[in-house]
């Protein structure tokens, strides 16, 4: 129950975080802001439903332990909008704890299986200092905020920032209608206490979808507003490992299930991150370095005596290291 | 069928080719390996550069020119020997470093490509520069000192020098890292953002190929610079670098990391962040540890570098004073001594810069205004332009650097 209470006392704290922006629909359907208009429960009812459950509860994964892994929905910021019309949108934040356990912390690395997802916890301090460390969500690198100093068994939590799931919504309406696109970006908490034999699973992964036919014409609208990424970072998922999302092969042309579509070497998605073609054999991508160039430092001694300089200048000089002296 | 020959001498010369000799008692492990995996990747070395061999204990630092100048190294084989360290430093190497390998690839010791720390100026008791990446990678800003203000860490994303609250004031921020999953192009890390110290330098970049295997039972670590917290100074970490091997067969059990520097304290402000390590293998048997975002994948094409098209940008000289090729930054033997009250002219030399980029002169000194130079822009062609700019140098000592960015 100490645990629990901790969790839950963590999850209020961080699901105040709400902020909801949004412009009039044209549509009914393709208003997001009759699904989140603030109401997390409904946010929590539409990921729950990618999830294949009926209703949001406490015991999201059916261990009949609330909160050991479970996925619980405090606040999840949404990105919604219609791809036949490009003003409405709207933002709500929820979050969504997750409660791990591994006793004691040591420095190193600690791999748990979320799901089939294994998730990396690096922790390079010990003892464990105010820090942080890092969680590694499939290809999904996650910065973990550790406010607690010395971790040590027992309730201690670990705040997970900017979680980035995906959720693409396109079971209804049919394609060509309105449509709605959900990206995800989850907090979740992590529990420091007693690991079990065995991990229970959560229903957690990179990435979230909705098992329904895709419509192109949405997901390029999709594509265009950048709107499956969080805080510049792509939410995918990448089913051939090629650095593309399965939805931008869809709509590319290439496999999501071929790393090198056009079979030159170069993965689809090296090839379009380096601008040649992923559809082309001739078509090889081309390095080049960043634009950017900063030389070595240089140590120079200047033995010239302030002295000797024109008296002009070393007023300039003491006035500068007066005015420096006295900040 | 393997063929194994190894032989110990004081000074080993290989009658194939050229030899990097870095030490005194050699150990030569070399192995012709001939069908041993049903998938094969040739790495493309001529093994024009020989062997390159590492076993003297301590730190070496390389400073070796591949054959035909450039940044891309044709070896036979790449042996660093347990209880030695080859140093690939900012200092000596502004760009990333390809390391071809015709043979197997052991690295039983240390390949360190790390970022240096971040720097109290009180330490030192003079005005420092930016601190000194890996090959490859970005420099830490500079400390606030003297009246001056700090610098944003160098590179890419380089680190603010105020990214957030720590305790009663500031942290520099950390460094970033802009490369890309398949570390193509390969990117060092960033530096951290100077405050009331020097922010820790990036991790540099290195890729190590070979056309039959490459085992790490040491290290190879191209992690960024840690910040630096005291109860007044605060700086940003430098981001970790690249480290990217291609090999039919990745192997051993040591350490390959590229993590973020962090600034230990005020980590959500200072941190560097991660860098990229990034392993392709037909057959992936390592177990050892690593930091910074792993990616494992199957070879892809190397897409080395065009030869010589890696943009150098350089000081030549100051008031008519030739600055070394490689400068130390240290005031012990200062690189550049002068002894002049007159207006002097900076010589600036580039290539593979675009003709038209305007670089950026600065110039620290002790206890006196910095001095931030606009430069003409860079005239000439690709493959070689220059430009100039005049500085009266205050007395004491002084750090220079030049800056450039431009759109590629």
């Amino acid at each position: 129950m100490t645990r629990l209470a901790l969790v839950w006392a963590v999850c209020a704290l961080v699901s105040t975080g709400s902020a909801i922006r949004a412009e009039p629909a044209s549509s009914s359907k393709c208003d997001i802001n009759q699904h989140t208009s603030g109401s997390i429960a409904d946010v929590q009812t539409l990921i729950n439903e990618a999830l294949g459950l009926a209703q949001a509860n406490d015991d999201l994964n059916g261990d009949k332990v609330v909160n050991v892994v479970d996925v619980e929905i405090e606040a999840v910021w949404v990105l919604g909008f219609c791809s036949l019309d490009p003003h409405t949108y709207a933002t709500v934040s929820v979050p969504v704890s997750i409660e791990n356990s591994f006793s004691p912390v040591v420095p190193g690395s600690v791999t748990i299986l979320i799901g089939s997802v294994p998730v990396s916890i690096e922790n390079s301090y010990s003892p464990v200092v105010p820090g942080s460390a890092t969680v590694v969500a499939g290809s999904v690198p996650v910065s973990i905020e550790n406010s607690f100093s010395p971790v040590v068994p027992g309730p201690q939590t670990i705040v997970a920032k900017s979680v980035p799931l995906s959720i693409l919504n396109s079971f209804s309406p049919a394609p060509s209608s309105p449509q709605t696109y959900y990206s995800a970006s989850l907090r979740f908490s992590m529990f420091n206490g007693v690991m079990g034999a065995s991990f229970p699973s959560a229903l957690l992964s990179p990435s979230l979808r909705f098992l329904k036919p895709v419509d192109p014409a949405f997901l390029a609208e999709a594509l265009a507003r950048g709107a499956r990424r969080i805080d510049g970072k792509p939410v995918c998922l990448d089913s051939d490992g090629d650095g593309l999302c399965d939805d931008d092969e869809l709509i590319i042309g290439t496999s999501p299930f071929l790393a090198d579509s056009d079979g030159d070497g170069y993965p689809d998605g090296l090839e379009v991150a380096l601008g040649s073609d992923p559809l082309d054999p001739k078509s090889i991508p081309e390095s080049r370095p960043p634009g950017y160039f900063a030389t070595p430092p240089v140590s120079i001694q200047n033995m010239i005596p302030v002295a000797d300089l024109p008296p002009r200048r070393q007023g300039a000089i003491y006035a500068a290291n007066n005015a420096a002296n006295n900040q | 069928m393997q063929l194994t020959t190894q032989l110990t001498t004081n000074e080993l010369i290989i009658n194939l080719g050229r030899t990097f000799r870095l030490s005194g008692p050699a150990l030569l492990t070399f192995c012709i390996a001939a069908a041993l995996h049903a998938q094969s990747f040739p790495s493309g070395s001529t093994g024009a550069d020989g062997d390159l061999i590492v076993s003297t204990a301590g730190v070496t630092t390389f400073t070796a020119t591949p054959v035909g100048g450039g940044n891309i190294y044709n070896f036979k084989t790449i042996q660093i020997a347990s209880g030695s360290t080859l140093r690939l430093s900012g200092s000596v190497f502004s760009t990333p470093l390809y390391f071809l390998a015709q043979g197997a690839v052991t690295v039983a010791g240390t390949i360190d490509l790390s970022g240096q720390a971040g720097v109290l100026p009180a330490t030192s008791g003079q005005r420092t520069g930016p601190t000194t990446p890996g090959a490859g990678g970005y420099g830490g800003g500079s400390a606030a000192f003297g009246g001056n203000t700090a610098q944003a860490g160098l590179g890419p994303l380089g680190g603010a020098i105020n990214a957030g609250a720590c305790f009663s004031g500031t942290a520099g921020g950390g460094g970033g890292q802009s490369a890309t999953p398949f570390l193509i192009p390969l990117v060092g890390g960033s530096g951290g953002g100077g405050n009331a110290a020097n922010g820790g330098a990036g991790g540099g970049a290195l890729l190590i190929a070979s056309s039959v295997s490459i085992t790490v039972t040491g290290t190879i670590t191209a992690d960024g610079g840690l910040g630096t917290y005291t109860s007044s100074a605060s700086s940003g970490g430098g981001a970790g670098g690249g480290i990217r091997l291609v090999a039919p067969l990745i192997a051993g059990n040591g350490t390959i990391t590229a993590a973020g520097g962090q600034q230990t304290i005020c980590t959500t402000a200072g941190s560097g962040a991660k860098g990229v390590v990034r392993l392709e293998s037909f057959n992936y048997t390592f177990t050892g540890n690593t930091g910074g975002n792993l990616y494992t994948a199957s070879p892809v094409g190397l897409l080395l570098p065009a030869a010589n098209t890696q943009p150098i940008l350089a000081v030549t000289s100051i008031g008519g004073v030739s600055v070394p090729a490689s400068p130390t930054g240290s005031f012990t033997v200062p690189d550049v001594l002068l002894n002049s009250n007159s207006p002097l002219t900076v010589n600036i030399h580039a290539t593979n810069v675009p003709v038209g980029t305007v670089p950026t002169v600065r110039f620290a000194t002790q206890n006196f205004p910095d001095q931030t130079i606009t430069a003409p822009a860079l005239a000439g062609t690709l493959a070689s332009s220059t430009t100039t700019v005049t500085v009266t140098l205050n007395p004491g000592y002084s750090i220079g650097y030049v800056t450039a960015t431009w759109v590629q």
